[in-house]
């Protein structure tokens, strides 16, 4: 199973990391502070079970979020964001989790475990 | 799919159910007006949908949707709603759609395709086995067709134990009733096991039968069974029991007495 975290929050990408290495037996998790190193990634070939997204600032994480949906359906999508006001969109794209930040490491690694659970 | 519709204006609830029938993807629609109507509902029937209103007098619709994930887990959870300030709320409780009023027909169909295609096809939907009546086994809505009518007997007898292990001797002597289990019927009752087992492989669904240190069972969670929704209460299947049960074998009458007992003593 594959996780991808994009966000210019260099501090999310750690504690993501953090909790997947530490918990989780994921095959993967790549950590991405700029969309177009994480569409690169795909573009290569690599598939996306479970992709975190920061959607603030110049993050265009909901069209990244589209993007993903578009070639892998089945990806379960959690976005990440200062602001509840993109709530509504992210029910749109078919997110399956909004984390408002700041977030709690309880929070994020209940998070990851329900989205793993969504992947079986 | 089975959808139910709660909204506290009649008005609204009747429209919702009259909009989702027209869609193909949905067989029945049940409208309450209130949520602890609908719970109560969901007490003894399932759904594979609840499509909510959010600001309801009694109990908000966000409160309503923790209290269904609670009770059955399965069922997709979305809101219907005039206002958008409820977004985050909906996500912690796991809701699968969020629709802002008025909602079209069309945005609906397609939340509701949605989550027609994302949900789980769990084994225990593909095979589906009636028992009232004459006994059947569906998979994947296929009839499933035996080799012999003995290893057809052999799964319904297995399905009557409701997953108690039962040795071959056991399952010999009620499908033979007074013939000797010795070595030539033990060989013949050897084969029917293992075509029973062919048939089940070769439909992909081997994994609901277990063999193991010489007993045998099935595993009632890898299949849907209208005998054990009746045993769990369900009053569908309540219902559906008409005093018939697996009418062809003379060992399955036990059960049937048993269940019209119980039929008629709840």
């Amino acid at each position: 199973m594959n996780l991808i975290c994009v966000d210019n929050d260099i501090s999310m990408l750690r504690r993501v990391e953090m909790i997947c290495k530490k918990k989780y037996q994921l095959d993967e998790t790549k950590t991405f502070s700029k969309v177009r190193d994480a569409v690169e990634w795909m573009e290569r070939g690599h598939s996306v079970n479970i992709a975190l997204l920061g959607i603030d600032g110049n993050m265009n994480g909901l069209i990244l979020a589209q993007n993903i949906k578009k070639h892998f359906p089945t990806t379960v999508i959690i976005l990440l964001s200062s602001h509840k006001e993109f709530a509504v969109d992210a029910f749109k794209i078919h997110a399956s989790g909004y984390l408002l930040k700041p977030v709690t490491s309880e929070k994020l690694t209940e998070a990851i475990q329900y989205a793993m659970q969504l992947c079986h | 799919m089975k959808i139910i519709c709660v909204d506290d204006e009649e008005l609204l609830v009747e429209d919702a159910v009259a909009t989702c029938l027209e869609l193909p993807q949905i067989d029945e629609a049940i409208g309450f007006s209130y949520p602890d109507e609908a719970l109560a509902w969901l007490g003894n029937h399932s759904a594979e949908i609840a499509l909510l209103d959010i600001d309801m007098p009694s109990m908000s619709g966000i409160e309503l949707a923790a209290k269904i994930k609670a009770l059955r887990p399965e069922v997709a959870v979305i809101f219907l709603t005039g206002y958008s300030q409820y977004a985050l709320d909906a996500f912690n409780v796991h809701a699968s759609g969020y629709l802002l009023k008025p909602i079209t027909k069309e945005r609906l169909a397609e939340e509701i395709a949605y989550v027609a295609s994302v949900r789980p096809i769990k084994a225990s939907e593909r095979v589906v086995v009636r028992t009232f009546g004459n006994f059947d086994v569906f998979v994947d809505d296929k009839l499933v067709t035996f080799k012999l009518a003995r290893c057809k007997e052999l799964l319904a007898y297995l399905i009557d134990k409701q997953g108690s292990s039962v040795t071959r001797a056991e399952a010999f002597a009620a499908l033979w009733e007074d013939r000797l289990y010795d070595r030539p019927m033990q060989k013949q009752f050897d084969g029917v096991i293992r075509d029973m087992r062919d048939t089940l492989k070769q439909y992909g669904v081997e994994d609901i039968f277990e063999l193991k240190n010489g007993t045998m069972r099935i595993i009632p969670a890898k299949l849907s069974c209208d005998a054990y929704l009746f045993f769990q209460g369900d009053s569908d299947a309540v219902n559906a029991f008409r005093g018939e049960y697996m009418s062809s074998y003379a060992w399955a009458s036990i059960t049937e007495g048993y269940m019209t007992w119980k039929k008629w003593n709840r």
